[in-house]
């Protein structure tokens, strides 16, 4: 009775060891189309959020991270030498990466979890938003902005805003799909929306500068190139003595009157749930895209002051933060 | 590693495609073209619109996306000979132009082909035996029927003179031929190429995107110069068959940087480096072989 | 055959103003073979240059074969009018074959996409290319960049031809040839233009071959034609009394007396 015992302890431990070893990690492929403090972001939030979700580096997951370098070109082969390393998931950060994870693995089981694409039924990545089932091994997160809410806040701002400015760059899928909605939603608020081309960094300040006396506030999407001349932008609001509004949070201290929306590591967490969610068995195709929801509003008070603007209260109420004195405040802090 | 390797020549094969195209501008008509930028994303855009909004087959998509790439070599061609832009100005101009023309065409900055029959997932149901290998015996057969239609045509009393255009522009005229016929018609040829090959890559991506033309020029540049370090005969079937090597080889180097470049320590930051890196390898290769033969030479004597 | 009508050609450049042609008259039978000498920034090369429609003139007309062709370009006035300039290196394309070169000399125009070279293309090639007597029949397809100087100077004496022209210019040809080619391409060119009986223009500095060749010499001045002989009274100038009428009206230089002594 005694052997026999043992020998039923010996095969379940025996057991439970070779099932743990059978379990290597998982290889996760992180891609995004360029390193950029947005993209890096999300990168570091699906980590941190997979780690938090008890998913151990080098033991229970492997990250294999690759970047485009900007060229849309390279991104198939990023794709196909994740696919030649059996990865278990792919993590695909930007439209065109997404498009070249989803060709390349498609009619395979490996999921494809998208980030940071804008429209990903607009662009074809998936079939509905609302219903995954038709979507194959594709799900995601989308970094749409509420832009009609955006704009309905310029107008709360203050009644005597009717023309909204916008920079941005066609070339980008997310920042041409944001201005699109925002060119069909103004009508409704009474608002008309006038835009401002810079297909590169380098042409912001003039297309910003083209603005100024032609608009009463200025207005700025997810748009990596001019984003990455906000100064110019900035700059031309102030000139322009009229409020500008931003929709990214982190860039309040550079001078916006407003900033809205989510920051980019707060998305990385987002898609990192969902990688969690699939890593543990569910399938791509029941898992509906996810719309980030929750747009924060953070008022910058000294960029208000120098343009002689005060922010009606009613917007002071519901800031997640507020930027007075030079340094950022939060409303746990008080007022 | 064998997946790598197809995929490797895969690229190759079509990026080659647009190789050869640079080949005839900038090898044989002396003719510096910057166009290519622009005329990549144009065959790509309208192979890709077209697929998706007409109800065209591949077959003639492809076969718009070389005429509209044709058109563009001709902007380029007629900026040079009839306004008297120089080259590299004239093809910049073309370029700075097709970004709007082909934002246009798309309608937006990417466009997906991941739900409709790109000519690639065409000849995969059309040839089901040839399985994983249909794409790559697609893109050989096309770039191989490229090459061999240039070869032919480079033979003919019209791709002499066009050749010799390049060679000896005085020379060619003295002969009774317009050179500035021959430029034009070399850019339409080229530039149809290089929009062949744009729509044949977004098809094989399974998508467009505005800023996929952004250094063609540097990487059809890269596939002519190694492949004319390797292969010397100034024969114009060496010729062509050695900017498809260099293709082949060039892209090879890009598949392994990304897929060993680890080993060494890169990062994915280190990508253009890596593969600059072995760029000059491939040219330093034929250079060092070529000192140790002379020095064997003068050993022997 | 030519005619040239108060043909004259300036050139300014701010305020240099250079007359090249001052009011050239010339008429040019068919067949006749014109030898042009003179010195140095007289006008020869242009003359040639408005002829072959390299230059337009600013003023005057040219005629080709009755044809008025003073507003046609050069590339089509090739189709009648072939030229061979003095550097060896001008007339082939280097990095193409002797058979491809040969080729393309075979016509001037009509150009098709037909291929073109073909077995019976090659003999032919062959045919032409024995009576040079430089073995260039056996290296038809090295790249002519291979060649010397003196080959490509002859194949391109040979691809003037082959298309047989109305009209040859030949801009002191073999003025950069060593001795030994310089006769044999002055007897290629002279053996080709007697077969074929092509009008023919030279300019040279030898005065000695500027009397032996041709039936006719024009001596150039400043733009003008300033002494003109023909025919029997050609045949019967010597070179000195050629050196002594220049000297005489001041318009001599050194490199034409020079040559006089070779």
């Amino acid at each position: 009775m005694n052997r026999k015992r043992l020998c039923l302890v010996g095969c379940i431990v025996l057991g439970l060891i070779g099932a743990a070893a059978a379990a290597a990690p998982v290889k996760i492929g992180i891609c995004k189309i360029v390193e950029h403090p947005a993209l890096d972001a999300v990168e570091r939030g699906v980590i941190d959020a997979l780690a938090e979700a008890g998913f151990v580096a080098d033991r229970d997951v492997v990250y294999l991270l690759a970047s485009a370098q900007g060229d849309p070109n390279n991104a198939v082969p990023i794709a196909q030498s994740f696919r030649s390393q059996e990865v278990g998931v792919v993590v695909a950060i930007s439209t065109p990466m997404a498009l070249a994870a989803a060709e390349v693995f498609r009619g395979t089981e490996t999921p494809i979890v998208f980030s940071a694409v804008t429209d990903p039924v607009a662009v074809g990545l998936v079939e509905s938003a609302g219903d995954p089932s038709g979507n194959g091994n594709v799900t995601g997160v989308s970094d749409l902005i509420d832009v009609a809410g955006d704009l309905a806040l310029l107008k709360e701002l203050s009644p005597g805003i009717h023309r909204i400015g916008i920079v941005y760059n066609p070339g980008e899928a997310n920042s041409d799909r944001l201005t699109r909605l925002a060119l069909d939603a103004a009508p409704g608020l009474g608002l008309t929306v006038v835009t401002a081309i810079a297909d590169s960094t380098a042409n912001v300040p003039m297309a910003a500068q083209s603005l100024v006396g032609r608009v009463d506030a200025f207005y700025v999407t997810t748009d990596n190139t001019v984003v990455s001349a906000i100064d110019a932008v900035v700059a031309a609001a102030e000139n322009a003595g009229v409020p500008f509004l931003m929709a990214d949070p982190t860039s309040l201290e550079f001078g916006p009157v407003l900033a809205t929306g989510f920051d980019y590591y707060r998305h990385g967490r987002i898609t990192g749930a969902v990688v969690a969610d699939v890593l543990s068995g569910r399938r791509p195709d029941a898992i509906p895209v996810t719309y980030q929801s929750g747009a924060e509003i953070h008022v910058n008070l000294d960029a208000a002051g120098k343009i002689g603007l005060t922010v009606p209260t009613a917007i002071l109420e519901r800031a997640s933060g507020l930027f007075v004195g030079g340094r950022a405040w939060s409303p746990a802090q008080g007022n | 590693m064998t997946a790598i390797l197809l995929h490797a020549a895969e690229q190759g094969l079509v990026y080659g495609i647009a190789a050869l195209g640079v080949f005839i501008t900038y090898r044989v008509l002396a003719f510096p073209d910057l166009t290519v930028d622009g005329s990549f994303v144009t065959g790509a855009a309208v192979a890709s619109s077209l697929l998706v909004s007409s109800g065209l087959d591949p077959v003639s998509v492809m076969a718009i996306a070389f005429a509209a790439g044709a058109a563009a070599g001709l902007i380029t061609g007629i900026l040079h000979t009839q306004l008297g832009i120089k080259d590299l100005l004239a093809g910049v101009l073309t370029m700075i132009m097709l970004y709007s023309i082909n934002l246009r065409i798309m309608g937006r900055p990417n466009i997906s082909l991941l739900r409709v029959e790109t000519i690639t997932r065409a000849i995969g149901r059309a040839a089901p035996w040839l399985g994983d290998a249909a794409v790559l015996v697609f893109l050989a057969a096309t770039a191989i029927l490229v090459k061999l239609l240039l070869d032919l045509f480079f033979r003919t009393e019209i791709g002499l003179a066009l050749r010799a255009t390049g060679d000896n522009e005085g020379m060619i005229t003295a002969h009774g031929v317009n050179p500035k016929t021959m430029k034009v018609a070399g850019l339409a040829l080229s530039n149809g190429l290089v929009a062949l090959s744009g729509g044949l890559v977004a098809h094989y991506s399974g998508f467009a995107d505005v800023g996929m033309g952004l250094g063609t020029i540097v990487t059809g540049l890269a596939a002519v110069i190694i492949g004319g370090s390797l292969i010397r005969s100034r024969r114009i079937g060496w010729m062509t068959a050695s900017v498809l090597v260099g293709s082949l080889i060039y892209r090879t180097a890009v598949m392994l940087a990304l897929r060993y470049g680890y080993v060494v320590g890169f990062q994915a930051s280190d990508l253009k480096l890596v593969t600059s890196l072995l760029v000059v390898a491939a040219l330093v290769v034929p250079a060092i072989r070529g000192r140790v033969m002379r020095r064997v030479d003068t050993c022997s004597s | 055959m030519l005619v040239l009508d108060s043909v004259r050609r300036i050139f300014q450049s701010g305020p240099d103003r250079v007359v090249a042609l001052d009011g050239i008259d010339l008429e040019l039978a068919a067949g006749e073979f014109l030898t042009v000498i003179g010195s140095n920034g007289a006008g020869k090369t242009t003359l040639l240059n408005v002829i072959a429609g390299v230059i337009p003139p600013t003023e005057g007309r040219i005629r080709i074969g009755g044809t008025d062709v003073t507003a046609v370009p050069a590339h089509r006035r090739a189709r009648r009018c072939a030229r061979i300039v003095q550097n060896p290196l001008s007339g082939t394309a280097p990095s193409m074959t002797i058979a491809e070169n040969l080729a393309i000399a075979s016509q001037r125009s009509g150009r098709r996409l037909r291929r073109a070279i073909d077995r019976r293309r090659r003999s032919e090639m062959v045919e032409r290319l024995r009576p040079l007597g430089m073995g260039l029949e056996r290296r038809l397809d090295d790249p002519v960049g291979l060649l010397s100087g003196g080959e490509r100077q002859a194949l391109t004496v040979l691809m003037a031809t082959l298309a047989r022209p109305d009209l040859l210019l030949l801009d002191e040809h073999t003025a950069a040839l060593d001795p030994a080619n310089v006769v044999r391409i002055a007897r290629l060119t002279r053996s080709f233009i007697e077969e074929l009986g092509i009008t023919t223009i030279m300019i040279t500095h030898n005065m000695e071959q500027a009397l032996e060749l041709g039936n006719r010499l024009i001596m150039m001045h400043k733009g003008g034609i300033v002494c003109e002989l023909a025919d029997g009274e050609k045949r019967r100038a010597s070179v000195g009394e050629l050196v002594d009428w220049f000297t005489a009206s001041h318009i001599a230089d050194d490199e034409l007396l020079l040559e006089r002594s070779r």
